[in-house]
């Protein structure tokens, strides 16, 4: 007899283990069926009572459920949320951050009589910005650089930079801000004297408030009024109604929403008698708006210095202090017409050169530059005589040029080859294109200006010189006593939009002074070369000058050897991101550059967005805690379940 | 006349309906009416004003003082008393109470009443009230009158049929053809909105209401078995359930429902009395009569 084995143990033992098992797994269910009673029959009256019972544990059974999926899905919201807030804490410090465009564009550093140059205002004013409240200051640099994430210590520590202003990179990076932190405007700090920024196209950048301004023609003065209706005297030396229009800035340290505030204006003389009746004009503040600017045109003949007798009233806080700048405008007009379908063309940088110098011309003028598309271009319906400045003639097309010409030739032309002719290489450009007495055989008249190497130097700015000749284009020009701000005044910001084929705008073009042609060569820029004969000349021109090859090599390389000027690339050089990577610096003129304290500019550098899904978060989080406590009310509601006596 | 009756009647009889309002009637009897008129029952003296009626001076007061009075007299009329008997499916049901069924509670209470204002030279009238049919008749004094009711009562409740009490009162106040006092008995079970609407037409039309309802105890302490199928007597929504598991909030629904009964009573100035077929309603009723003839005295009026 064999000993049993452990298999043969196993063999008999677990058969009786499974039907242990299933017994025991079925004891409950017997249990159950044991002590199951027959539920009795009962006819009921009530039923409807009843089924409104069952209705309302269902009801709130299914609240239950709510209720727990909200308590359970509260706590990772409010870490993601409170995660966000730290990340919006590293980026930056504030919830209501304020846009800055400053122009660090190298004319901004060209100091004038008084030792003071454009930046030191832009520093003024962002200190006064940053007296009035925390918020973050993100400043766009118009140089295209980097963006700061604060305000004044970063653009005091600013170097000037061998470039002009980049309106295109510029202009991306406001876009980038304003839909990131929900900016509705943006202020402009610029050393142009005054008048008005255009934007490209509405929907690149829609809202951007703008405001020029110059350290001349701005009367300024800061009142702090603390408290509602407050009026303080502010002294406009200098008739500052006679020609213009006041702009003041508000800026308050609150940001209460739906406030309405009233700016009264009186005008009264030196000695004090009142010169014109009260002006009103009633600011409407958004939602974390901040800074407004009100328009008032006060016609008045008054020829002595005035008072401006002002405050403000309304529904504000008495702990409210309000920074008003006052500033007052006369006027010009021109009419740029330019390639607005390229996005990467910048005319608004030639636009910048005409303007300075029409406002040089005339110390106590602005400037309303409208804009035109060159396609949309009806030259025949131009007026004969309207005085005409061309820059960079060079680079029309022959057909464009010849109908310029034909039409519009036979008043006062001026013609600018180039904003920049402080290279050799480029002075030898002008004189070879100055033989060119036709183009497509069509003939060409010049008035060029002088400048040449010492460009860089006060004595030979670009803007005097240009000054110089458009006085003799500028004199028949009427100075109009106000200036044209009508949009202005309706959008209560001081932006222009001008889309392609503007109408209006085109309709307006026969009351304009003069006429600016700013036209891009650069092929890769803009499609007007390509039909043309200046991109012959030029590349004939530049391979003579490098020996004979790669002369789109020294045209790339041109950006970065035209720096030396003051707004240098004055619409001929557009340094967007990708030109500035193709660019091939030349190096002595580089190391002459940095000997001299100037420093290279550097790409734009996105900002992170991980603070954009902060706010979604916050509010659904707010949204959750509310349902949560108005389904917990309903559920915790009190039960009575009292008797109901006779 | 059933038992019931007859034990309301021996309890109740030294006791008088009124209605709460004055209303205006077209025959003297033991209610007030609004309208002054000649009757020899007296009211009160006012002076003389330019304008009144000289038949109306009282000249021997004249003689007497030699000051010029009018007499004033209180005219009285009758009431029409409706009584609203709901005959719904749930009307049938009962615990075995002594008073029987919510039905044979309400029909009883419904007699006694109707021979009371018989008595007090009221006319009276009865409506069986289930789902959107309605038998109604037209109001008679006398014993004609309690008859008719009595006959129209004896029928038992419907089943099967729930109580539309909106659609209700549209009739009565289309049959009515004068405001009078309407008495409801039913066991309101039914969405209170129908009850609001339906008390709110009879007021508007200028019914004086009482409503009378009549709830089991079991109805009230949900006292069924643990293990119950509950079949409905309106209806075919029958359901199983645990009892204990769903008592209080079968408690708190109906404390909400008796609250929302009791407000729009209250609202609209309407008396709401609860009666148990488990319990004698004789007490109730004479505290409720006994309210009802008391707050009749004070806004009596006379021309």
């Amino acid at each position: 007899m064999t000993a049993p084995t452990l298999s043969m143990y196993l063999v008999a033992v677990i058969p009786t283990l499974i039907i242990a098992g299933l017994i025991t797994a079925l004891l409950p269910l017997l249990v159950l069926l044991l002590i199951r009673r027959r539920s009795k029959r009962l006819s009921w009256g009530a039923m409807w009572l009843v089924q409104e019972t069952l209705r309302r544990r269902a009801r709130l059974k299914l609240l239950r459920i709510l209720l727990f999926i909200i308590r359970s899905s509260v706590l990772p919201i409010a870490a993601a949320a409170i995660a966000g807030v730290w990340f919006l804490s590293v980026g930056s410090s504030s919830n209501q951050p304020q846009l800055i465009i400053v122009d660090d564009a190298i004319g901004a550093w060209v100091t004038g009589l008084d030792g003071r140059c454009a930046m030191d205002d832009h520093l003024d004013t962002l200190e006064r910005l940053q007296d009035l409240s925390d918020d973050d200051m993100h400043v766009v640099l118009l140089s295209g650089r980097r963006l700061l994430s604060s305000g004044t210590e970063q653009v005091r520590a600013l170097k000037p930079v061998s470039s002009g202003p980049d309106w295109t990179t510029a202009l991306k990076q406001v876009r980038h801000l304003t839909t990131l932190y929900g900016i509705d405007h943006a202020l402009l700090l610029s050393d142009i004297r005054s008048g008005t920024l255009i934007t490209f196209n509405a929907d690149e950048l829609p809202a951007v408030a703008v405001h020029y301004e110059s350290p001349k023609d701005t009367i300024r003065d800061t009142i702090r009024i603390t408290g509602v209706d407050a009026p303080r005297k502010v002294l406009l030396p200098g008739d500052p109604f006679k020609h213009g229009q006041l702009v003041i800035s508000l800026t308050r340290s609150n940001a209460i929403t739906g406030l309405e505030t009233k700016v009264l204006v009186d005008l009264l003389a030196s000695d004090g008698t009142t010169v014109d009746d009260r002006h009103a004009e009633t600011v409407v503040w958004q939602p974390g708006e901040r800074n407004q600017l009100v328009f008032m045109t006060i016609p008045t003949d008054a020829s002595s210095d005035g008072l401006l007798h002002m405050h403000v009233e309304g529904s504000n806080s008495p702990a409210s202090k309000w920074w008003v700048r006052v500033q007052h405008h006369t006027s010009a007009e021109v009419t740029m017409i330019t390639n607005a379908r390229k996005q990467d063309f910048d005319p608004s940088s030639a636009a910048s050169w005409v303007a300075a110098a029409v406002i040089a011309g005339s110390s106590d003028r602005s400037l309303t530059v409208r804009w035109l598309d060159h396609h949309d271009l009806q030259v025949d319906a131009l007026p004969p005589s309207m005085p005409l400045i061309v820059i960079e003639p060079e680079l029309l097309s022959g057909s464009t040029w010849s109908t310029l010409r034909d039409r519009v030739g036979a008043g006062p032309t001026l013609v600018i080859p180039s904003v920049d002719a402080s290279t050799s290489w480029f002075n030898s450009f002008l004189e070879q294109l100055e033989g060119f007495e036709s183009i497509d055989g069509l003939p060409i008249t010049h008035r060029t200006i002088e400048g040449g190497e010492a460009m860089v130097s006060e004595e030979s700015n670009p803007l005097k010189l240009l000054s110089g000749e458009l006085q003799n284009l500028l004199r028949p020009v009427r100075i109009e006593r106000l200036v044209d701000l009508n949009p202005l005044i309706q959008n209560k910001i001081a932006s222009a939009v001008v889309s392609i084929g503007d109408q209006p705008l085109f309709a307006q073009i026969n009351e304009s002074n003069i006429i600016v042609s700013a036209l891009s060569w650069h092929p890769s820029w803009s499609d007007l070369p390509i039909r043309g004969a200046a991109p012959a000349i030029l590349q004939e021109l530049i391979r003579s000058k490098s020996g004979g090859s790669g002369a789109r090599d020294v045209i790339a390389s041109s950006s970065s050897t035209r720096v030396a000027g003051p707004q240098s690339n004055g619409g001929l050089v557009q340094p967007n991101a990708a030109a500035a990577a193709q660019a091939k610096p030349d190096r002595a003129m580089l190391q002459q550059l940095t000997e001299a304290g100037w420093t290279t500019g550097t790409t734009y550098d996105a900002a992170s967005t991980t603070q954009a899904w902060t706010t979604p978060l916050a509010i659904a989080l707010l949204v959750l805690l509310t349902i949560e406590l108005f389904v917990a009310h309903i559920i915790d509601r009190r039960r009575v379940s009292r008797v109901v006596q006779p | 006349m059933t038992r019931e009756q007859i034990k309301l009647r021996s309890a109740i009889s030294n006791l008088t309906v009124h209605a709460r309002r004055i209303i205006e009637g077209l025959r003297a009897g033991g209610h007030v009416s609004t309208r002054a008129g000649a009757s020899v029952e007296f009211d009160r003296y006012r002076g003389y004003q330019p304008g009144d009626d000289l038949r109306h001076l009282d000249w021997r007061v004249f003689a007497r003082s030699e000051r010029l009075v009018i007499k004033r007299a209180r005219l009285e009329t009758t009431l029409d008393v409706l009584l609203l008997v709901d005959v719904s499916g749930s009307m049938s049901f009962g615990s075995g109470g002594s008073w029987g069924s919510k039905f044979e509670l309400a029909t009883a209470i419904a007699g006694a009443l109707a021979w009371l204002s018989v008595e007090s030279g009221d006319r009276v009238s009865a409506c069986r009230c289930a789902g959107v049919d309605t038998d109604i008749c037209l109001p008679r004094a006398g014993g004609a009158g309690l008859a008719q009711v009595m006959e129209l009562l004896k029928s038992p409740a419907t089943s099967g049929t729930r109580l539309t009490f909106d659609e209700v009162s549209r009739v009565v106040v289309a049959v009515t053809q004068r405001p009078g006092l309407v008495i409801l008995l039913s066991d309101l079970l039914d969405p209170p909105e129908s009850f609001q609407k339906g008390i709110g037409q009879l007021r508007h039309a200028g019914h004086d209401v009482l409503v009378i309802q009549v709830l089991d105890r079991a109805e009230r302490l949900f006292d069924v078995p643990d293990e119950v199928r509950l079949e409905d007597l309106e209806g075919a929504s029958n359901r199983r359930l645990h009892a204990r598991a769903v008592r209080d909030d079968y408690l708190d629904a109906l404390n909400r429902h008796q609250t929302s009964i009791l407000r729009t009573c209250r609202g609209l100035h309407v008396d709401h009395m609860l009666v148990d077929p488990h319990d004698s309603p004789i007490p109730a009723l004479r505290a409720m009569l006994q309210q009802r003839s008391g707050s009749h005295e004070s806004p009596r009026r006379t021309g």
